[in-house]
């Protein structure tokens, strides 16, 4: 079973929207690929950041990607 | 004439300092990836941290989700499973025996230490937790099994 609304969260604030555009996404069977997204403006500060993926059923994998520059 | 002259070259002069300190200011901008590949599900959410500088002003997200693996298991291979509790038990028995130092504890989705948690009997499936747990924390226990 693959997860259903799954929602990301950076530093425990909701940027599900931001990233998806919908307030939470059931994954298909195939691979669901979001890339280079701008999520500057939701860092607050310098400083050590939490990524964090939920999902309500199902079971998921996701490699998360993170460039800093 | 030769007023304007000596302008004109003071203002090259000036230009060419601010040149030379400009460069000298310069500093590349260097490229941090972080990169966590892991399962989730309703229990364990996926985390990572990342950490950023003061002079480093852009981050990306990028996520690449896949078909999660297989959840059944061949017979004769290693296989691996968790379970769930909430009874506040500090002594939980599996469903079925694990392989030694393979158990990993979490408790409301966070990984414990094994200075948190004893295999107590790997071949009857019992893990015993230091720590007090209640009613209303989840204790999820992730394990390693051969399968028959």
């Amino acid at each position: 079973m693959y997860p259903t609304d799954v929602k990301v969260f950076l530093d425990g604030k909701d940027i599900t929207k931001y990233i998806f555009g919908t307030d939470t996404i059931v994954l298909s069977n195939v691979n669901n690929t979001w890339r280079n997204i701008d999520i500057t403006p939701h860092i607050k500060g310098p400083g050590l950041h939490k990524i964090e993926i939920t999902a309500a059923t199902g079971v998921g994998r996701v490699e998360a990607r993170v460039e800093v520059q | 004439m030769g007023d304007k002259a000596d302008q004109i070259g003071k203002i090259i002069k000036k230009n060419q300092t601010n040149a030379q300190h400009a460069l000298k200011r310069y500093v590349p901008l260097l490229r941090k990836i972080e990169s966590v590949r892991d399962t989730f599900d309703s229990d364990i959410p996926f985390d990572m941290e990342f950490n950023t500088k003061p002079n480093e002003s852009i981050v990306t997200l990028s996520l690449f989700f896949q078909p999660p693996g297989p959840t059944t298991c061949c017979e004769d291979f290693l296989c691996s499973a968790c379970e769930s509790f909430n009874s506040g038990d500090q002594v939980i028995t599996l469903n079925r025996g694990y392989i030694a130092n393979s158990v990993s504890v979490y408790i409301n989705g966070h990984k414990r230490t094994t200075t948190d948690y004893t295999e107590t009997s790997p071949s009857g499936g019992v893990v015993t937790l230091i720590k007090n747990v209640t009613e209303l924390d989840v204790v999820r226990i992730c394990y390693v099994y051969q399968s028959s």
